[in-house]
This record gives structure tokens, C-alpha cells and sequence, in this order.
């Protein structure tokens, strides 16, 4: 579904990314981990369409998305979250997700009820008149999950939605991420929490100053030499090894 | 919320039925002030409203990219001067009479709102970047009306005096204060649409955060530029008016800075992204041009007042007079937060 | 005749230039796009008018007395007011600042009329004879003095500890920040040079220009015309802007005719923030 091919990025003389390949397929939860500084949003960023790459391609559906502004690329069916929330503060939750649901509608009341469904499966309901700059950080992260959900995309893109949440904040989202791809949904995230990662994913690549440097299953990622040293001393590997897989 | 008899009003996205209150109101608001000219004998007031009939209704015209798509103007009298000029030249030198004219006018505005915008938010410009290039090139379109014959040079065009329909002139003030009514009735009409609208909720989107905006699939830059030609259709209009009312023009008075400051002080302090903020900013603005009048009749003291006012709101009420009256911004309520790309160019 | 306008442009220039410093300055600073600018220099022209007029100082002696005051009062004036009023917002600030520049103008309606104000120097008509031009005594020194006061400038930032601490708060502001540096300090310092600028600019401008409530909305978009092209934050780019909106007014007023010359600025303006927002020597936009 989506195809990344030898995509690089320079920033003056820093590479940022190099040379990446990666897939995505339809119905699968995959996901790209690695160290801060590795190149992850940046990468987002590319497949998004906000950053040109300076060389290689991406496709979506066998159709090139490379230089296309991100919201043609949204059109396209692909939608991405942001890493830090970017609500629209003077807007409450209900409004926020509409301007989502909008993507696809030119009907207030459609809208709005698409806005109140997908409300329902993140569990914002409660939250709905709220304004989006009074919300908690979890609930911004929900609300940044849900405003990408109601565009109906075919393939979302989560940046770091755990960042910042607590163990129960977190078990709720990796729920809500499972349910969203049942539904239909494909999806691809960068992650710093293994155990969501390890419970989530079909597949995880790993990015390290911009390089590929591990792809596979999540177990067989943890047990890669390189991936280890790579994240040497944050304690991933051995969080992995112990195996708290539900 | 119920229904009530058959009105059956749309729930608004804050969860209270759509201003079932505002609606009488605004019927109310709309009999009274139809019905006025009737009541009022002295007819220097129903000049005073017309006055503020008129700036309310260029106010809503800067709202509408100010207050609503977040992006600041410093130079909408651009369109009003350029819309003066079409319709006058039209009048002038063709003999098209200002009834059709003041569709030009308004279709002059909508065009220069295209080319400015396209090529300012093109350009990727915001925040104070976009106010200044806007200011440029309101002085460009001065200089050049106080260059070329056909404006009239510095001397300006003068309109023969005609009262009839077609001209768009009346021999009594309740006329112009018609003409004025009607065009604040369209703009309330035009920022009401907006804010049930799809188009306005994108708007809203950009205001607060184009990024995000942009990653939810709103085409920024379209609607941005959408934004500016309903603010340059309207502008175009309002010379017109002004024109027909006060039969001459010329380079200071049709690209006017202060014109374009009045546009925008009226909607901050009535209440960016507001349907009636304009309105109740013009009224207050006229109040308070009024009382200093009475206090000390030299000119800039009300101006003086004016502007202290502007920074008073911006720093204490930032969501205008308006804000007094809602507890949070409702649908596409307007805010001064801004984007954290406020001063960024391009995309990278 | 051509060299008679270019020399006459980079006459005036140089106070452009002057003018432009002190925007760039406080923009590249505290990032703040101050629409003040104009009518804070027309304060300073009729500061300098009111001196010669009320107490017989001669323009440019009236610099030792304005400068200072204005630093003073640009100081007071960030730290008291713009920088408490803002709440740091950028688009707050715009505004606030088009409101001081309102509140400016009419003040000076209100206090001083709407005339149009000179000065009569006793040098005032002298010139210097080079043949193909005639330079008045104060052109020539308008001249000289900005240029004085842009290189004094130049080695404040350069070479005191002040101007280091300026431009480690401009790159880096929570750094400067934990390296002791009161930041809040250093904004109004910056803000007060900037505004002193323009009280020098002024004294050096009045000789050979006039002052009404309206001249500071010709210096705005000049002065924001030199910014964006020389680079917001550049000093040597508003230095070299100066000169080339100088030389392009004057030239342009010779092609063009009084008028349409004026057109040039406001072009220069639009193209350059259309095309190339940093400016010819900014880094970042």
C-alpha cells in the first residue's frame, strides 16, 4: 500500500535520512522505532508530504505521493497525527474532529455525526464540548488520533501517540489502535514504548541516524545485535527479551 | 434542546440549539432597524447610522480574513479604493450607471483579493509578514491612482450630483442609509453562512493551526485565497457606496491607511470571528468618536482613544467586546492564538 | 544629473540606514516586528524641532540630548509596556505596536497640528560646490554623523560584553538565559538602542527633510523595505539597504518624476518578500 524507496533528506550538510526502503501492506500495524534523533519524524514528515525528500520515491497505492502537499496526500487516504498535539485550541473536541470529518463531507450534520461516532470509538464522548486547549495531554493525543480517524483515511500515520501517557492511558490506546485497524484501517507508527510496540505491531523497522538498520518482527528486531547496540543502555532489549507479550 | 412549534433549528456544534435566542433577536434587530427611518425625524442620526452601518459592514469584510482565517491585513483599503475607482471610472468615462458598476466594483475587489493573495500566501507569508505586504501594496495602488490619468491624478474624479436608483444616489439620507443597511445585512448574512459552513470550519482550522490543517486535507492555500476575495468582493462594494455618497475621490482618500486601521479596530474590538463583532464594534467606536467630540473638539484626541483602546483589548480581551458574552469561543469563535509557525516563510 | 541623485541618495541613505538599524535590531533580538517604528522617529523629529525652536539647539547638538532620552524611553517602554502587554505573542505584539503608532500620530495632531514643520539653519542653504553637484552642509553632515553612529554601533555589538550578551540572547535565548544572562534586561536594552537610533536618525533628518504627524508612515514601509531586503537582523544588510533605497528613491524620483518614483519602495517591498523573505544577508526569516 505504501512504498518508500531509497528516500534520503539532507539538512544542509547533516543527512537526516538515507537511503530508506519501506512497505507498508493493507490491514497490517507496523511500526518504526529507534533512537531519538533518528530520523523518525523526519521521515513522517517526507511520506506526509510537509518535507520534500531529496531523492527517492513514495508511493501510495501505486500512485506517486512524492512532492504532493499533504492535503492532497490526506485526499489520497493517508493522514498523519503530529508527535507534539496541534490541537485547534479555540475550537472544542466536537469541532476539532469535524474539521476532520470534513475531509470527506460538505454536510454540517454529517459531518457532525462522523465527528460524534468517531468520538465513540476513541472514548472522547464524554470530552465532546470541551475546549481542545483545556484537555489533558492523554486526551490531546486521543483528540489528535480521532481528528486523523474521521477523515476515513485508508492509512494512518502515528507519531509517538503514547508519548507522555501513563501505563493505563496506555493499555487504553494500544485498545483503541487495535479496534481502529479491525475497522479496516491500516497503520504505521513510530514508537518509543516496547510493550505497545510489541503488542501492536505485524512488523517493526528500525531508523538510526537516518539509516534502516533492523526490519522484521518485533521479537527478531530485539534480538538483532545492531538494533541492541543501537539502543544501548535504554534497557529496550531486555524489556523485549522478558516477554510481557498479552 | 426542544423544538419550538415548528422552528426546528440545527444544533450547533457547542451543543446548544442554534442561537434560538439570536434568532428572535435578530429578527427583532432586523424589524426595528427597517422600520426606523419612519421614527426617526432627526435625519443627522439616521446619518450616524449609516455611518456605522457602513464601517460595521467594511469591518465584516476584514473578519472575514481576520477574524476568521486568522490572517491579519493591513491593507484592506485597497479594495475599497480600487472598487471606488472601477465604478466611478465606469460612471465617469463610460456612463455605465453605478447600479451595474457597483458589480464590477465588487467583482475588481474579488479579483485584486486573488492576485494579492495568490501571490502573498503563494508566497507562504503570514502573521506580520502578510499584514506588511498587504500595507505595500495598498501604498502601491495610491501612488499609482496619484500617477495615472485615468484616476485623475491627484486632482481625483468628481461625481455629478443625480439622485435616482440607478445611480445609486439619494436626495435623503433614509436613502443611503437603505443602501447601507442592505449591504451590513449581506455581510451579517455572508459571516452567519461561514459559520455553519464547511468552508468555515476549515477557515477556523487555518486560524488555529495550518499545519494541522493542511494534514487533515484543507487545501490552506485555497481557502485562504477564497478568504481574501470575499474580503476584496465586499471592499469593492463599500466604494461604491462611498462614492455615490459623497460624490468624489481621490489617491489619499480611496487608499486611506486609516481606513484600513478602522476596519480592523472595529472587528478587534467588537470581537474577531464574530457574526455581529463588526457591528457592535462600530457602535462603540462611534460612541466614543461622539463623547471626545463633546469633550474636546480637536482632531486625533479620538483617535488618541482609539488606539489606547486597541492595546487595552488586545492585552486584557483579547476576544473583543464580543468575548463578554461567551464563556468560551463557540463555533469558530475568534482567538488570538496563534500558530507557532506565526513568522515562519516557506515550508520547507 | 544621474550622479547628482545617486550621490543625494546615499545622502539620505545613510539615515535611512540609521532607521532600518534599529528595526533590524530589535527584531533580530527580540523578534518583534515594531510597527512603532515611524512614529516614534516622527517623535524624535519633533523632539528635535521643539528643541530648536524652543531653545535655539542646533539639530545635530540636539543628538546628545535626544539619543540618550530615547533610549531611556525605548527601555521604559519595553520593559514597562510592550513586554508585559504582549504576553510574547507575535501577533498581539503587531497590533500593540499599531496601536502606540496610532496613538503616537494623533497625539501629535492633537498636541502639534497637522502643519507641516522645518527648520531654518543659518548653514542651512550652504553647500558644497563639487562641480557637478551642490551638497548642503547638512546633507553632508547627516551623512557622516550616521555613518559615525552606525560604525559606533557596529562595535558595540562587536566588541563590548553588552553586544555579546545581545547577540547570545538573539541566537539563543533560554541558553543565554542559563548562562546568568537577564534576558528581560537585555530585550529592553535592545529595544532602548533601537529606539535611541531613532532619535539620532531624527536629528539628523530634520535639517534637511520636515516633520508633520504623518512622517513616520513614509519611514514605515522604508524602514521595513531596508529590513526585509538587507535580511531581518542584518546590520550590515541594513546598512547596505539603506544606501540602495536611498539611491532607488532618488533615482527613481528622477526617472519617474516625483510621484510614480515613490512606487519603487513599495515594489522593492513586495518583490523581495515574495521572492527572497531572508533578504539578501539573513539567515533565518
Amino acid at each position: 500500500m505504501l512504498d518508500v524507496r531509497g528516500v534520503t533528506k539532507r539538512f544542509g550538510g547533516l543527512v537526516a535520512v538515507s537511503s530508506v526502503d519501506l512497505s507498508v501492506s493493507r490491514g497490517e500495524i507496523v511500526s518504526l522505532i529507534g533512537p531519538n534523533g533518528a530520523g523518525k519524524t523526519t521521515l513522517f514528515a517526507i511520506i506526509a508530504g510537509f518535507l520534500k525528500p531529496d531523492e527517492g520515491e513514495i508511493t501510495l497505492n501505486n500512485n506517486s505521493i512524492r512532492g504532493l502537499k499533504p492535503h492532497k496526500i490526506c485526499k489520497m487516504g493517508m493522514v498523519r497525527t503530529f508527535q507534539i498535539t496541534q490541537p485547534f485550541a479555540g475550537l472544542n473536541t466536537l469541532e476539532n474532529i469535524m474539521v476532520g470529518a470534513y475531509a470527506n463531507t460538505n454536510d454540517q450534520y454529517i459531518a457532525r455525526e462522523t465527528a460524534e461516532r468517531v468520538a465513540e470509538m476513541v472514548g472522547m464522548t464524554s470530552q465532546l464540548y470541551k475546549p481542545a486547549d483545556g484537555l489533558t495531554v492523554a486526551a490531546r493525543k486521543r483528540l489528535e488520533l480521532a481528528r486523523a480517524l474521521a477523515t476515513n483515511p485508508e492509512l494512518l500515520l502515528l507519531d509517538e501517540v503514547m508519548a507522555g501517557l501513563n501505563p493505563t492511558e496506555i493499555d487504553e490506546v494500544v485498545h483503541v489502535i487495535k479496534e481502529i485497524c479491525s475497522s479496516g484501517v491500516t497503520i504505521f507508527l513510530i514508537e518509543h514504548v516496547m510493550k505497545a510496540v510489541i503488542n501492536l505491531s505485524d512488523r517493526t523497522y528500525v531508523l538510526n541516524d537516518g539509516k534502516l538498520i533492523a526490519k522484521g518482527t518485533p521479537r527478531s528486531v530485539a534480538s538483532d545485535p545492531g538494533v541492541i547496540e543501537a539502543y544501548l543502555g535504554h534497557g529496550a532489549a531486555k524489556t523485549m527479551m522478558s516477554g510481557d507479550k498479552k | 434542546m426542544t423544538v419550538i412549534g415548528k422552528l426546528k433549528l440545527p444544533k450547533a456544534a457547542n451543543g446548544k440549539s442554534a442561537g434560538r435566542k439570536s434568532m428572535i433577536f435578530l429578527l427583532i434587530a432586523a424589524v426595528v432597524t427597517l422600520v426606523a427611518p419612519t421614527f426617526i425625524t432627526n435625519k443627522f442620526y439616521l446619518d450616524v447610522l449609516t455611518l456605522i452601518f457602513f464601517t460595521a459592514y467594511i469591518g465584516q469584510s476584514w473578519n472575514i480574513l481576520g477574524g476568521y482565517a486568522g490572517q491579519f491585513s493591513f491593507g484592506g483599503v485597497m479594495f475599497f479604493g480600487t472598487g471606488a475607482y472601477t465604478s466611478t471610472i465606469l460612471l465617469t468615462t463610460f456612463g455605465i450607471p453605478p447600479i451595474i458598476g457597483i458589480f464590477a466594483a465588487v467583482a475588481a475587489g474579488a479579483i485584486l483579493g486573488l492576485i494579492v493573495g495568490y501571490m502573498s500566501f503563494r508566497a507562504g507569508l503570514r502573521g506580520s509578514y502578510f499584514a506588511l505586504i498587504t500595507l505595500a501594496f495598498a501604498e502601491l495602488l495610491r501612488v499609482l491612482a496619484n500617477s495615472v490619468e485615468f484616476t485623475g491624478g491627484g486632482v481625483g474624479l468628481f461625481l455629478t450630483y443625480a439622485p435616482s436608483l440607478k445611480n445609486l444616489q439619494f436626495d435623503t439620507p433614509t436613502g443611503f442609509y437603505y443602501f447601507s443597511l442592505i449591504l451590513l445585512a449581506i455581510s451579517i448574512a455572508v459571516a452567519i453562512w461561514l459559520e455553519r459552513s464547511r468552508f468555515g470550519a476549515q477557515l477556523a482550522a487555518i486560524r488555529e493551526n495550518e499545519d494541522a490543517a493542511e494534514a487533515l486535507g484543507i487545501d490552506t492555500l485555497r481557502c485562504k485565497i477564497y478568504a481574501i476575495m470575499i474580503m476584496g468582493a465586499m471592499g469593492g462594494a463599500a466604494g461604491t457606496f462611498y462614492a455615490q455618497k459623497y460624490l468624489y475621490l481621490d489617491p489619499p482618500i480611496a487608499y486611506s491607511i486609516a481606513l484600513s486601521v478602522e476596519m480592523l479596530l472595529v472587528t478587534i474590538v467588537g470581537g474577531m470571528g464574530t457574526v455581529f463583532g463588526p457591528l457592535v464594534g462600530a457602535f462603540v467606536l462611534h460612541m466614543v468618536n461622539e463623547i471626545t467630540r463633546n469633550f474636546i473638539d480637536t482632531p486625533g484626541l479620538s483617535m488618541i482613544v482609539y488606539g489606547v483602546i486597541l492595546i487595552f483589548i488586545i492585552s486584557y480581551l483579547p476576544n473583543g467586546l464580543m468575548g463578554l458574552f461567551r464563556k468560551r469561543q463557540d463555533v469558530l469563535g475568534g482567538s488570538l492564538e496563534t500558530t507557532k509557525n506565526e513568522l515562519e516563510s516557506k515550508d520547507a | 544629473m544621474l550622479t547628482a541623485a545617486v550621490l543625494n541618495g546615499l545622502m539620505y541613505g545613510a539615515i535611512y540606514a540609521l532607521v532600518a538599524l534599529g528595526l533590524t535590531l530589535i527584531y533580530g533580538v527580540l523578534h518583534i516586528i515594531n510597527f512603532a517604528h515611524g512614529a516614534m522617529l516622527m517623535l524624535a523629529l519633533y523632539s528635535a524641532f521643539f528643541l530648536f525652536k524652543l531653545f535655539n539647539i542646533d539639530p545635530y547638538a540636539a543628538i546628545l540630548i535626544v539619543t540618550p532620552a530615547s533610549f531611556i524611553l525605548g527601555y521604559v517602554m519595553y520593559r514597562w509596556g510592550i513586554g508585559k502587554l504582549s504576553k510574547g505573542r507575535d501577533q498581539n505584539i503587531l497590533l500593540i505596536t499599531l496601536g502606540l503608532s496610532i496613538i503616537l500620530e494623533n497625539a501629535a495632531l492633537f498636541f502639534f497640528t497637522g502643519d507641516q514643520q522645518t527648520v531654518n539653519l543659518s548653514y542651512g542653504y550652504d553647500a558644497l560646490d563639487l562641480g557637478f553637484v551642490f551638497l548642503s552642509y547638512p546633507k553632508i553632515i547627516s551623512f557622516f554623523a550616521s555613518l559615525l553612529i552606525c560604525a559606533l554601533l557596529w562595535a558595540l555589538m562587536s566588541l563590548t560584553d553588552l553586544g555579546k550578551a545581545i547577540r547570545a540572547v538573539a541566537k539563543e535565548r533560554q541558553g543565554a538565559r542559563l548562562v546568568g544572562i537577564d534576558v528581560e534586561h537585555i530585550f529592553a536594552v535592545t529595544f532602548g538602542i533601537g529606539i535611541a537610533c531613532l532619535g539620532a536618525a531624527g536629528c539628523m533628518l530634520l535639517p534637511i527633510f520636515y516633520v508633520d504627524p504623518y512622517t513616520g508612515n513614509i519611514f514605515v514601509v522604508i524602514a521595513f523595505t531596508i529590513v526585509v531586503l538587507g535580511g531581518m537582523g542584518s546590520i550590515i544588510g541594513a546598512l547596505l539597504g539603506g544606501f540602495v533605497i536611498g539611491i532607488t528613491e532618488s533615482v527613481g524620483g528622477l526617472f519617474l518624476g516625483e510621484s510614480l518614483g515613490q512606487i519603487g519602495i513599495s515594489l522593492i517591498f513586495i518583490i523581495i518578500l515574495i521572492f527572497k523573505p531572508t533578504g539578501l544577508f539573513g539567515s533565518k526569516v
